[in-house]
């Protein structure tokens, strides 16, 4: 039995969804922004590099410049909490410290710079974890050059009027890089906002990133896109049967979704099938039938997801059946009398 | 408000009509004959239903789904190729049956049928062929479409005088708030206070109608086409109304069909490739217009929506009936509609309609 998501709230649940999907939509962005050779050579996404150790690394994106002779990777987070910031950091210590060779050519790279890019409310978190570990000798290289910590935005700017146009925008936190051009872009005032044309590209390229994503993400994704494309109009009206034994087709389906999927090594397309096995799983608990015509809501399929995995978790904690509110309207006569009485006594 | 019908005084209708029709040569005949007399009659109606399916499997199609086949009994026969006659009987709980006869054409990927019954029996057939989505649907043509046709038209009859009218909904901004008013654009020149319209705000063309006339200034054809595909013919004949003007919408219909078709998610080179589908508008999205979307999306559609409220809507949806999924994207004035794994030119022709009943029309560009 998969492990059911804790949230506080269903409307915490719900951002964390909305969270992930705007982070596949800003890696999408920052692949065509960086793609347009200002400030490098676009290597690609989630492109693995093969370490002398017989390691290898795979951060998000990777851009080649001073005539291929130095790398900056380019690692995107969805969610940075206290408890994973450490380990979050010390990965950033081995693309740092990698010596790989690009195009497979023989010459190694001078050297590596690391650009860590979270959320913009994840940035107190990161900030206090970076000041509190810098002095370790663990975390130590991120004093040095070639070390940065951005964070990313999407939305309308603070303030701004609600019909006003909404913005990518990436701001520095920390560090500095040594690619001269992206270091004066991130310097200047608001940092790098990324043109509308880019940022609201309506042909959203991924719809995951390395990271893994919230579950009700993975089941919302697969009763939309993958298994919505199962039906054929001679079997209307009959459930899908679904199982465990299906995430290998539920994969390949899938796949396309998923940055790098064509280079992608067997571990990572594990951790993939792993995803979709969860979800799966959770489908399956939930009673969920994949039927044609598809369950149709009122609600978002997100705000339903998490309002079942939510019960679902009381249940499972042997908390009783669930209790229907009843709800008073307060003009009502009965509601102005009790509140009237409540006042009295 | 009065319809066509009884307009023109039809109460008693002629539902002969249709079972003297053997063939379509007779269809031709008889019609030609019945619509250049100037007398009281039924109109004739036209639907053109998009769909792939063998007439043959109409019945089969309404007796799988269990609510229609407590309502409806269907029969088809052929009288000829590609050429059937299609009895739909509606069962009514508290009354008499209705029964409308009606004559279908089959064209490549879709079908055009003919009845003369009242515009309220015909809504029987449009009642019926709706529920039966995805098998059939319905085209959606704009005011661009419909002002392609009025020029095609024009072109066809030469030196003789068209004369449109449109019947629209427009949507007007006061100080306070967006209102939406119904017009009626008539005289010579409708088609340029169409276009000033669709320039100052949103609409919605209702209905078309036009009458064409000769040098000598006499009628020739007068036909009112919603954009529901749905066409009437008032006067005229009935090889003008079908090789001529049907032959147009038909053309149209079939144009934007085969632009459907390339909306597909493919890969090149180990690459994702999305081709969009895009309704571009005059101008742009207001906070009120995005707000309602989504309580209108959600009676077909799966949906998780990811912005909404701002002038950027994202959201993705799944068509429930037909399996399709999307990634709808409104950013400034220009609806992006993107394929995900399945995309069929059925679910993209009933989501553009869709989008543009709710958000006004707008151009199509594939």
């Amino acid at each position: 039995m998969s492990a059911l998501p804790k949230y506080g709230s269903i409307q915490e649940c719900v951002e964390d969804f909305i969270k992930y999907r705007d982070t596949t939509r800003v890696l999408s962005a920052l692949r065509e922004y960086l793609n347009q050779r200002i400030f490098g050579r676009l290597i690609g996404v989630e492109h693995t590099f093969k370490l002398e150790d017989g390691t290898g690394i795979t951060p998000d994106l990777t851009l080649a410049y001073e005539n291929d002779s130095a790398c900056c990777f380019i690692e995107l987070k969805w969610r940075i909490s206290q408890s994973s910031i450490k380990n979050e950091l010390l990965d950033l210590k081995r693309y740092f410290n990698a010596r790989q060779s690009l195009n497979g050519s023989s010459q190694k790279v001078t050297h590596n710079d690391i650009i860590m890019i979270c959320h913009i409310n994840d940035s107190n978190v990161v900030i206090d974890a970076v000041n509190e570990l810098a002095g370790t000798p663990d975390v130590g290289f991120l004093k040095q050059e070639g070390v940065a910590i951005w964070s990313w935005y999407l939305g309308i700017p603070k303030g701004a009027d609600t019909d006003a146009n909404p913005e990518m925008r990436f701001g520095w936190l920390y560090g500095k890089t040594r690619n001269l051009e992206l270091e004066k872009k991130i310097r200047m005032p608001g940092g790098i906002v990324i043109p509308a044309s880019i940022a609201f590209s309506p042909t959203d390229r991924y719809l995951f990133t390395k990271d893994k994503p919230p579950v009700h993400y993975a089941m919302a994704f697969l009763l939309q896109h993958i298994l919505s494309s199962f039906q054929d109009s001679t079997h209307r009206s009959q459930v899908i049967p679904l199982s465990l034994g299906m995430v290998d087709e539920l994969y390949e389906k899938s796949k396309i979704f998923f940055p790098g999927w064509r280079d992608a090594e067997s571990e990572t397309i594990q951790a993939r099938k792993e995803w979709i096995r969860e979800a799966v799983d959770l489908i399956i608990q939930l009673k969920i039938k994949v039927s044609v015509p598809l369950p149709r809501t009122r609600k978002t399929i997100q705000q339903v997801l998490c309002a079942r995995l939510e019960r679902l978790r009381q249940k499972s904690r042997g908390a009783g059946p669930r209790v229907r509110k009843l709800r008073v309207r307060p003009d009502t006569m009965s509601a102005k009398l009790s509140t009237w009485f409540n006042s009295k006594t | 408000m009065m319809n066509s019908d009884q307009q023109y005084g039809v109460e008693a209708l002629d539902r002969d009509l249709v079972s003297r029709v053997a063939s379509r040569e007779d269809m031709y005949d008889l019609f030609s004959q019945e619509y250049t007399k100037r007398e009281r009659k039924p109109l004739l109606k036209s639907l053109i239903v998009l769909t792939q399916q063998d007439p043959y499997r109409l019945s089969e199609t309404v007796e799988r789904n269990k609510l229609l086949s407590k309502r409806y009994v269907v029969t088809v026969q052929e009288k000829e190729h590609d050429f059937y006659r299609l009895h739909v009987e509606r069962k009514n709980p508290v009354g008499p049956a209705v029964s409308v006869e009606a004559l279908i054409d089959v064209k490549p990927n879709l079908w055009v049928i003919f009845t003369t019954v009242s515009l309220y029996d015909a809504k029987i057939l449009v009642s019926l062929f709706a529920r039966l989505y995805p098998d059939f649907n319905f085209a959606y043509l704009n005011h661009a479409q419909m002002l392609h046709l009025v020029e095609e038209i024009k072109k066809w009859c030469g030196s003789g005088r068209v004369v449109t009218s449109f019947a629209i909904k427009a949507e007007t901004e006061t100080d306070r708030a967006l209102s939406i008013n119904r017009k009626t654009l008539k005289g010579l020149s409708a088609e340029d206070e169409l276009v000033a319209e669709a320039k100052r705000g949103r609409i919605w063309v209702e209905k078309l109608r036009f009458q064409v006339k000769n040098k000598l200034n006499m009628l020739v054809l007068d036909t009112v086409l919603t954009n529901r595909g749905i066409a009437r013919l008032v006067y005229g004949n009935f090889v003008d109304f079908y090789d001529r003007f049907m032959t147009f919408v038909i053309q149209i219909s079939a144009e934007l069909d085969g632009k459907f078709s390339a909306v597909r998610r493919t890969i090149v080179e180990g690459e994702a490739q999305t081709k969009p589908c895009s309704i571009i508008y005059t101008s742009s999205f207001k906070v009120t217009h995005l707000k309602s979307l989504a309580s209108k999306l959600n009676s077909d559609y799966m949906l998780s929506i990811f912005h909404m409220g701002n002038p950027f809507f994202s959201a993705d949806l799944t068509d429930c009936y037909d399996g399709s999924s999307f990634t709808l994207t409104i950013f400034q004035n220009i609806i992006t509609i993107s394929p995900m794994i399945r995309t069929t030119n059925t679910a993209l022709w009933k989501l553009v309609g869709k989008l543009q009943s709710i958000l006004g029309e707008g151009d199509i560009v594939i």
